[in-house]
């Protein structure tokens, strides 16, 4: 992982085309400003990681799950 | 082929059907064939199988059977990567869960296919009203 620090307005330039600029700093919050091309996905990582975690969840339950929707339909 | 199934033992499947997600799913890159399985007795729910591994499989649905307003706007650079033109292209499904026998799901994260060349991907929505654990009433 590449480590920096950066003032606020300043920015960095990723791969020639992805800018990240440092808005704001406040109460431990960074505002953060990314400039990138349409096609770069952009997604707050906490996000990809509960996804994650409920496939997993889901495939752990899934036994229980499957007998729970079965038995619904023998009523 | 035939393949071994988490619910269904030895299940004769046409290879035409399998879908194959590129990238995994998340939590799951490494698995990247997968299959829709009826349930019997059951139209809303189905099985996403994988091919390579018996015990992975979860329920999914077709999320406007529970959630009628349900609208997603999906990236054209997701579309385009599944080679997805228009919406008759497309096929939508959403893994549920159960916990304490609630069951949810996740309307955050549709997976999303292009049913004419069978290629798949969960695609992550970052801004949607929507929950990883919407809950069901069914």
């Amino acid at each position: 992982m590449l480590v920096l620090g950066r003032k606020t307005g300043e920015s960095i330039v990723i791969n020639g085309s992805i800018e990240v600029c440092i808005l704001e700093v406040n109460d431990g919050i960074v505002k953060i400003g990314i400039n990138a091309p349409k096609s770069v996905r952009i997604v707050r990582k906490e996000l990809i990681t509960e996804v994650k975690s409920e496939n997993i969840e889901s495939m752990k339950n899934v036994n229980d799950l499957m007998k729970q929707i079965t038995t619904k339909e023998e009523k | 082929m035939i393949i071994m199934t988490k619910f269904f033992d030895e299940v004769e499947i046409d290879d035409n059907n399998i879908i194959h997600f590129e990238e995994g799913l998340p939590g799951l890159e490494d698995l990247h064939d997968f299959i829709i399985l009826d349930i019997e007795d059951n139209e809303d729910i189905k099985c996403l199988q994988s091919i390579e591994k018996k015990e992975v499989c979860m329920l999914v649905i077709v999320p406007w059977n529970y959630v009628q307003d349900y609208e997603i706007d999906l990236p054209e650079e997701d579309l385009d990567g599944l080679g997805i033109k228009s919406p008759e292209d497309t096929g939508v499904f959403n893994v549920i869960s159960v916990r304490d026998k609630v069951i949810t799901a996740n309307l955050v994260a549709p997976i999303v296919i292009n049913i004419n060349d069978k290629k798949g991907k969960q695609i992550i929505l970052s801004n949607t009203k929507y929950n990883v654990r919407h809950e069901l009433k069914c």
